[in-house]
C-alpha cells in the first residue's frame, strides 16, 4: 500500500523562502461554562507566497478556529497565546484579541479595528463554512458584492459594476447571476457567487473552510476544477479546509493534519498521502473507503476524538493508536521534522520511514455471495409517489406558485430486493431516495404502485420456506399484516437525534419497540433482550450504556444506540436512510462494518440509501442509481462501478474527488444541478443535463437496457453508440 | 429565472389562500352553531329559562377555549415547513418565513375574532334572560 514516489516537483516552492503568513506558536483556549477548552495548541505554520495549503481533520478539531483566528475573528471568550504575521507584519497577537480585547482602550480598539479591515478582502478574504446560505435574501448578489468595493475601495460606481462582472465571470457564472436574488440561483452558483466575492480585491491569501461541503458532487467536481483553475491566475495563496481528504488533495501543495487541536503532521500532500509518517494520518487515509480499487477492509477508528475539556497528558491520539506505547500516555511528543520538508508529532516517526511498521492489508469482511436464485424479500411494483402541496390545506395556506405544483419524488420505481443482501439506492440529494424509503416502509402512503413484502411465517425456522405475501399498499394501516409488517421492518435515519428522543435513557430508548408491539411485559426479558442488543452493536458492556442519556454519547455512539432500537425485534428488513452522513469519516467504517455482520450473522436485509458512491461500494451487493424520482441504472455493485452504464452513473463515478494526482474533474461533461422534480423534462429525466442527448431523448421516454445479466440501464442508446456519440454543442455555454 | 407572477397566477392564489382560511375558521363557526341550536331542543322539556340561565357561562367558557387555541395552534406552519424541506428540497427564505408568520398571524387574529363572537352570542342570550324573563 505504502509505496515510496520522488514527487518533489508536487511539493512546490520551499514554503520557507518568502513566508507570506507565519503562525508563530499560536495557542486558542476557548473559557466557557464547563471548563476551559483548548481548541488549538502550539500550531507553528508558514505559508509561502503562491503556496495552497490544505488542512484536514475531523470535526471539532479546531480547522474553522485556526482559519477565523487568522481573519482575526476570535470569540470574546478566548484567550490566545502566539502570534501570526502577515507579509512580515505581526496581525494578531495576544494583547489585542480575544478577552485581552476587552481591557483595550477606546483609541487602542478603533486603531485595531482599522488596521483589521485594511487587511480583510484586500490582502486576506475568507470562504466561510455555509456561507452560500449566508446571503443576504434581500438584496440581488450584485449588490451584495458591491457592498465589498464599497467598503474597502473609493472606486466609482461604473467602475465597481465593471469590477463586479469581472470577479462574478472569473468564477464561472453568467452575467445574469448579477441580477439575480440569493434564493433564484442553485447551491452550486452561490458558492460560486461566495468565491467571487472572496476574489472581489485580488487579496494575496483566500481561505476557504469546507468550500465544497452540502454540494452534491457533480457541483463538488465542478466547484473543486474552478478553484484549480483559478490558481496562479486571481488566485495567489490558499488556504484549504476540508474533512474529505480527496478535496483537499486536489487543491493543496501542502496538508496540515490537525487532531483535537494539535498539529499531527505536514508535508506536500501527495508525499503525505503516499507515505505517511503519522499513525493518525495513517488510520484516518484508510478510514476513507475508496471508490476506484477492489473492496478492502477498513476499520475505521476505534473509539471517540478526547474531550477537549478535560485534562490530557501525552499524545491526545494514544488511546485509539494501535501502536501506542507507554510513552505516548505520560509525554507530549514534539512536531519534529523527520525529513526535510516532513514534520511529524509521534514518538515513533522515524520507524515509519524506515519501514520498521507496515500495514497489512485485510480482505473485505463481506464475501458473502448473494446468489440469484435467493428469495425476494421485498418487490415494488410501478411504485410512485406524487406529492402535491395544493391538495392540503396549509400548503393552500403558505404555498407560493412553484410550491403548489406536483412533485414527482418517486416514479414507477420497480425494483426487488433478495433475501439477505445489502441493496443500496444511490442519488444525489433530491433524487427521491428518502421517500422511497419511507413508501416502502409505509410511512408515506403510495400514489400507485405496488409494495409487496415476502414475510417468513416460521421465524423460528427462517429455512422453512414458508412466505407469507403482504401487499403493503393495499393493506389497511391497522391490520394484522402491517402489523406483522411494522415487526418486520425498521428504519434507521441520517440523524440520529431525528429518530431518538434526547430526554430518555438508552433503555428506554431500545426497549420502545418491545413495548409497542406488546412482545412482552417481563421486566426481566425485557432487560435480557435489550442487553442483547446493545452487545449486538457493540456497546459493552450494555450495563454500562443503559442509564445513559443521548447527548452524553458521541456521534458514533447515538447511531449505534438508533440501530439497537431498530433491531431489538430482530427485523428482517431494514432501511437505513444515509446513517453515516452525520458521522465523522473515522467512524464511518466502523457503523457499515457493523451492517456488515448483522446481515453475515442474522441475515438481515438491508436497504442502504447513500449519496456517497464509496460507501456504496464498500458495503452494498447490488445498487440502483436513481435520479429525480427514477431509477437510471442497477446491477451488481462492482459492475456498476467498473462498468458503469448510464450517462449519469458514468458522471458520478468520475465526479468524486480521489486523492490521486491523475484525478481531472474538468473532464465530466454535465451541466447544471439536479434541479427538483417538478418541471421534469416529458423523455429522459437526464435529458437537461445529458452531454449525449439527442431529440428523441426530449420527447420519448427511454427503453431499459440490459448488456450483462443482472446490470440495466435507462437510455435510448446502446454503449457502443454513447461512446462513438458526442454532444452537439448544445450545452456550449451556459451556467 | 423568476417564477411567473402574472396576475392570473397572483389570483389563483389568493383564492387558495381564502380557501384554505375559510377551511381552519369552519371548525369553530360551526361549533358555535351547534353550542346555540343543539341544545334548543331541550327547550321542548325543560322551557327557555334553563336554557338561558346555562348557556352564556357555556360559551363564554368556549370563547375562551377557542380564542387559546388559536393563540397556540401554528395552522400547518410546521408540517409545511416539512413538506418543503422533504419534497422541494427547499428551506425558506427570510421573506417566506415573514410571509408564513403574517398567514399565522391573520388566523389568530380570526380566532380571536370568533372568541369575540362567542362572547357576543354569550352576552346576547344573557340580556335576553333579563329583559325577557
Ligand atoms: N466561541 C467558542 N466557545 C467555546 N468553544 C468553542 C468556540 N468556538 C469553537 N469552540 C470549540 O473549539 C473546538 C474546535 O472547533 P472548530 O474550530 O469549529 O473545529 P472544526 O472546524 O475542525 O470542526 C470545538 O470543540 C468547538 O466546540
Ligand atoms: S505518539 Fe504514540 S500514541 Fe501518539 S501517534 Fe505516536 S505511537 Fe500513537
Ligand atoms: S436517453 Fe438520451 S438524455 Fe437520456 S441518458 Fe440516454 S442519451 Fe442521455
Ligand atoms: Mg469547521
Amino acid at each position: 500500500m505504502i509505496e515510496i514516489q520522488e514527487d518533489r516537483e508536487k511539493g512546490r516552492q520551499s514554503p520557507f523562502s518568502t513566508p507570506l503568513l507565519h503562525i508563530d506558536d499560536l495557542s486558542v483556549t476557548f473559557d466557557t461554562y464547563e471548563g476551559k477548552l483548548r481548541a488549538l495548541e502550539n500550531i507553528d505554520l508558514k505559508l509561502g507566497n503562491g503556496e495552497s495549503l490544505g488542512i484536514i481533520g475531523e470535526s471539532g478539531s479546531g480547522k474553522t478556529t485556526l482559519a477565523t483566528a487568522i481573519m482575526g475573528l476570535i470569540a470574546d471568550n478566548a484567550v490566545l497565546g502566539g502570534s501570526i504575521s502577515f507579509d512580515g507584519n505581526v496581525i494578531i497577537d495576544s494583547e489585542h484579541f480575544g478577552k485581552a480585547y476587552q481591557k483595550l482602550k477606546r483609541r487602542e480598539r478603533k486603531i485595531l479595528s482599522e488596521k483589521l479591515i485594511s487587511i480583510r478582502w484586500k490582502d486576506i478574504s475568507m470562504v466561510f463554512q455555509g456561507s452560500m446560505n449566508a446571503f443576504n435574501p434581500a438584496y440581488t448578489i450584485e449588490k451584495q458584492i458591491a457592498e465589498v468595493f464599497k467598503i474597502h475601495t473609493n472606486l466609482s460606481d461604473e467602475e465597481i459594476e465593471e469590477r463586479s462582472l469581472r470577479v462574478i465571470e472569473a468564477a464561472g457564472l453568467n452575467r445574469s447571476a448579477l441580477k439575480a436574488y440569493p434564493h433564484e440561483l442553485s447551491g452550486g452558483m452561490k458558492q460560486r457567487a461566495v468565491i467571487a466575492m472572496a476574489l472581489a480585491l485580488s487579496p494575496k491569501l483566500v481561505i476557504a473552510d469546507e468550500p465544497t461541503t452540502g454540494l452534491d458532487v457533480i457541483t463538488q467536481a465542478k466547484i473543486i476544477s474552478e478553484l484549480k483553475s483559478l490558481r496562479g491566475k486571481s488566485i495567489n495563496s490558499m488556504i484549504v479546509i476540508s474533512h474529505d481528504v480527496g478535496v483537499v488533495s486536489q487543491l493543496a501543495d501542502r496538508v496540515v493534519v490537525l487532531y483535537s487541536g494539535r498539529i499531527m503532521e505536514v508535508g506536500p500532500t501527495w508525499d503525505v498521502y503516499k507515505r505517511s509518517l503519522n499513525p493518525y494520518t495513517r488510520a484516518l487515509l484508510s478510514s476513507y473507503p475508496s471508490i476506484d480499487s477492489t473492496r478492502s477492509h477498513i476499520d475505521g477508528i476505534p473509539g471517540a476524538l478526547p474531550d477537549p475539556l478535560s485534562e490530557r497528558a501525552g499524545c491526545y491520539f494514544a488511546p485509539r493508536c494501535k501502536y501506542a506505547d507507554t510513552i505516548c500516555y505520560n509525554s507530549i511528543p514534539e512536531l519534529e521534522e523527520i525529513i526535510p520538508g516532513r514534520f511529524s508529532r509521534c514518538h515513533f516517526a522515524k520507524k515509519f520511514l524506515d519501514g520498521e511498521i507496515v500495514e497489512e492489508t485485510k480482505p473485505h469482511a463481506s464475501e458473502k455471495k448473494i446468489n440469484a436464485m435467493a428469495t425476494d424479500v421485498l418487490k415494488t411494483d410501478e411504485l410512485t409517489e406524487y406529492f402535491s402541496l395544493r391538495t392540503k390545506t396549509y400548503g393552500q395556506l403558505y404555498g407560493k406558485e412553484e410550491t403548489t405544483r406536483i412533485v414527482r419524488a418517486v416514479d414507477h420505481i420497480n425494483m426487488d430486493i433478495k433475501k439477505g443482501e445489502i441493496f443500496g439506492v444511490v442519488g444525489e440529494s433530491g433524487s427521491g431516495k428518502t421517500t422511497l424509503g419511507r413508501v416502502i416502509l409505509k410511512l408515506l402512503d403510495a400514489t400507485s404502485g405496488k409494495v409487496l413484502f415476502y414475510a417468513t411465517e416460521n421465524n423460528d425456522n427462517p429455512d422453512s420456506g414458508n412466505l407469507s405475501e403482504i401487499d403493503v399498499t393495499a393493506s389497511h394501516q391497522r391490520s394484522d399484516q402491517i402489523k406483522l409488517f411494522r415487526k418486520e421492518t425498521q428504519l434507521i435515519f441520517q440523524d440520529p437525534y431525528d429518530s431518538i428522543d434526547p430526554k430518555q435513557t438508552v433503555f428506554s430508548i431500545v426497549e420502545e419497540p418491545i413495548i409497542a408491539h406488546r412482545i412482552t411485559n417481563d421486566p426481566i426479558k425485557i432487560t435480557e433482550m435489550v442487553n442483547r442488543v446493545l452487545e449486538i452493536v457493540r456497546l459493552n458492556p450494555p450495563e454500562s450504556y443503559s442509564e445513559r442519556y443521548p447527548h452524553e454519547l458521541s456521534g458514533g455512539e447515538r447511531q449505534r444506540v438508533a440501530a439497537a432500537r431498530a433491531l431489538v425485534l430482530r427485523p428482517e428488513f431494514l432501511v437505513a436512510d444515509e446513517p453515516i452522513s452525520m458521522l465523522d469519516v473515522s467512524l464511518r467504517a466502523g457503523f457499515m462494518n457493523l451492517l456488515l455482520e448483522l446481515r453475515n450473522q442474522f441475515g438481515i436485509t438491508v436497504m442502504f440509501i447513500t449519496h456517497d458512491l464509496a460507501s456504496a461500494r464498500y458495503l452494498c451487493d447490488r445498487i440502483m442509481v436513481m435520479y429525480l424520482g427514477v431509477s437510471v441504472e442497477s446491477g451488481d455493485s462492482e459492475q456498476v462501478m467498473r462498468n458503469p452504464l448510464h450517462p449519469y452513473t458514468k458522471a458520478l463515478i468520475k465526479a468524486v474527488p480521489k486523492p490521486n494526482p491523475n484525478w481531472d474533474p474538468s473532464k465530466i461533461e454535465i451541466k447544471g444541478e439536479i434541479g427538483n422534480a417538478i418541471d421534469v423534462p416529458k423523455g429522459c429525466r437526464f435529458y437537461r443535463r445529458c452531454p449525449y442527448a439527442r431529440e428523441i431523448c426530449e420527447t420519448s421516454s427511454p427503453p431499459r437496457k440490459e448488456p450483462e445479466t443482472g446490470h440495466w440501464y435507462f437510455c435510448h442508446f446502446t454503449q457502443d453508440e454513447l461512446n462513438s456519440y458526442r454532444s452537439f454543442g448544445k450545452f456550449d455555454n451556459q451556467e | 429565472m423568476t417564477g411567473d407572477t402574472s396576475g392570473e397566477n397572483n389570483d389563483e392564489i389568493r383564492r387558495a389562500v381564502a380557501h384554505a382560511r375559510w377551511k381552519y375558521i369552519k371548525p369553530p363557526l360551526l361549533a358555535l352553531f351547534l353550542l346555540v341550536f343543539l341544545p334548543l331542543s331541550s327547550v321542548v322539556f325543560y322551557g327557555f329559562i334553563p336554557y338561558l340561565t346555562y348557556m352564556p357561562d357555556v360559551i363564554f367558557i368556549a370563547a375562551i377555549v377557542v380564542i387559546f387555541f388559536g393563540a397556540w395552534f401554528d395552522f400547518g406552519a410546521s408540517a409545511y415547513l416539512k413538506d418543503l424541506k422533504d419534497f422541494y428540497h427547499r428551506t425558506p427564505s427570510d421573506a417566506d418565513m415573514v410571509y408564513i408568520q403574517k398567514q399565522q398571524l391573520i388566523l389568530t387574529g380570526l380566532y380571536i375574532l370568533i372568541g369575540l363572537l362567542y362572547i357576543s352570542v354569550s352576552v346576547l342570550l344573557y340580556i335576553i334572560l333579563i329583559h325577557v324573563f
